[in-house]
């Protein structure tokens, strides 16, 4: 038996030995991302990082790294790929959509079309891919599920405040779309990367499959490993930026104090969900699947109430961290344009954060300083995330003091500034 | 258009659209408590379809935070 039939059998160590004879950076980055993704998992499992995500993310990246072999159907990765599924399979049937019509084009699809039949019937994930995420289906699953865990009695609260923090948390957002495209993006590609900054995971997603889906996969990896480090970074951000004088701030008492009904919550978010959709058609999905979970939660249905905050959300999250792990093999990685996009995605999250501190002072001045400008972090709409940061650090610094419900609220008002952002984004540059 | 400009306009209409839910949820909120008068709040619901109390537990969570951090001390 010579070693080349025995290399045969052992694909992962053939695939690895001929990057290294012919493209060393591409293997170094295998073995690079099979190392992060046990790291991911070991930050996972010590709760540094969001364990729902980084569990599942890490260790679909290590495997679909090392599981390379000699395959390659449809001829796009030079002979190698995995069993586990191909994001570039009918990339050509949404970029020939809009000459429908035409036969070429036509023909294109139809070949398109046929390569996603093909692949499916191989590669194991490849249906819940096409399936769930090209039409943005995930993202709209995670938000029924956020929804329905969503109050929005705590912006009824204070509604003028909330929704201040939560647009000066988005500066992030708003400042790096023109510094993506001095970096070389097209506008359609900058405001995809620069919705990072609205530390929403399932609006990233949606949005980038909007407007530049040949970049979906980076900005959703990058979008979903930052916001797992957000939750560790945030706390440093705050108490660089905050003395500790001004978190022990307690936030004062309303002046008319009410218990909002299950009924009033119901009606604003069914006149809310209304007016977004009409004023923002493009982003309805989104927002629709978020005011569903409100609407579900607030009207009662307690077993469609333990569905979507149950399986739907934890099935969707847990598809969606395997996906997102399976999708960082080298190949897609090593693209030359995904260290700006790390650069940019980290750049968007520390001008959000640092504008919800901004928004947290103001709002702290505005009140005659009777708010904790520590809730400010809670304006990046990491939901319920940056809220528990802003609770965790007030603790800290003051045992006793809640913040949670005027956290929530900053929290809750952000989703919304953020879905508008992404409407207006995808409005203004999808045609 | 360039990508400042963009972004301005963005973050204006933003700015309108936040708002305006911000001053429409003020005036629902104002006329419901107006109503309230003239129509007395009852809610009743049977044990099957009673509304989902997740404030409770978003409060617990607070409380069980500042209670971790008062035992780390």
């Amino acid at each position: 038996m010579d070693s080349s039939m025995i290399l045969n059998i052992f694909q992962g160590i053939k695939t690895m030995g001929m990057s290294f004879s012919h493209d060393p950076q591409m293997a170094i980055a295998r073995i690079g991302l099979i190392l992060l993704g046990m790291l991911l998992i070991y930050l996972g499992k010590k709760g540094i990082l969001e364990p729902l995500l980084m569990i599942p993310m890490g260790l679909g990246m290590a495997t679909v790294n090392a599981a390379v072999m000699m395959f390659d159907p449809l001829g796009l990765h030079g002979g190698m790929g995995t069993l586990f599924l191909e994001p570039q399979a009918g990339s050509a049937l949404s970029s020939t959509f809009q000459a429908a019509g035409d036969t070429a084009a036509l023909a294109a699809n139809a070949a398109a079309s046929s390569d996603i039949m093909y692949i499916m019937g191989i590669d194991w994930l490849q249906p819940i891919y096409t399936f769930t995420f090209g039409n943005g289906l995930i993202a709209c699953l995670v938000f029924m599920g956020i929804g329905s865990l969503l109050d929005v009695g705590f912006i009824l609260r204070r509604p003028f405040l909330s929704m201040l923090i939560a647009l000066f948390a988005e500066l992030g957002t708003i400042m790096t779309l023109p510094i993506a495209q001095a970096f070389g993006f097209t506008a359609k590609e900058a405001a995809a990367i620069s919705i990072v900054g609205g530390a929403d995971g399932p609006m990233v997603l949606f949005t980038s499959l909007q407007l530049a889906p040949h970049l979906f996969v980076p900005i959703a990896v990058v979008a979903y490993l930052y916001l797992g480090l957000a939750y560790g970074g945030y706390p440093y951000l705050v108490k660089l930026l905050i003395p500790k004088k001004l978190m022990q701030v307690p936030v004062g008492q309303l002046k008319k104090e009410r218990e909002i009904s299950s009924g009033e919550k119901l009606l604003f978010a069914v006149v809310i969900c209304i007016l977004l959709s009409f004023l923002l058609p493009v982003a309805a999905p989104l927002i629709f699947s978020l005011f569903f979970g409100v609407v579900i939660r607030e009207s009662g249905i307690k077993v469609f109430h333990d569905l979507l905050s149950g399986p739907v959300l934890y099935i969707a999250t847990m598809f969606l961290g395997m996906i997102l792990g399976i999708l960082c093999e080298a190949n897609t990685i090593m693209d030359k344009k995904v260290l700006p996009l790390l650069l940019l995605g980290m750049l968007s999250l520390l001008i959000s954060g640092v504008g919800g501190i901004i928004g947290g002072y103001v709002a702290y001045f505005i009140s005659g300083k009777k708010y904790n400008p520590v809730i400010g972090i809670a304006g990046v709409s990491c939901v319920p995330t940056t809220a528990k940061v802003a609770q965790k650090i007030v603790s800290k610094a003051k045992p006793g003091l809640i913040v949670m419900p005027e956290a929530l609220g900053a929290n809750v008002s952000g989703v919304i500034t953020t879905a508008i952002i992404a409407g207006i984004f995808c409005s203004m540059l999808s045609k | 258009m360039k990508g400042l400009d963009i972004s301005l306009m963005t973050y204006l209409i933003t700015i309108i659209i936040a708002m305006s839910v911000a001053v429409l949820l003020k005036g629902l909120d104002n006329l419901l408590v107006l109503f309230s008068k003239w129509f007395p709040h009852e809610e009743h619901h049977s044990d099957d379809d009673a509304p989902v109390q997740a404030d409770e537990s978003l409060a617990e969570q607070a409380i069980a935070i500042a209670a971790a951090h008062a035992k780390e001390k």
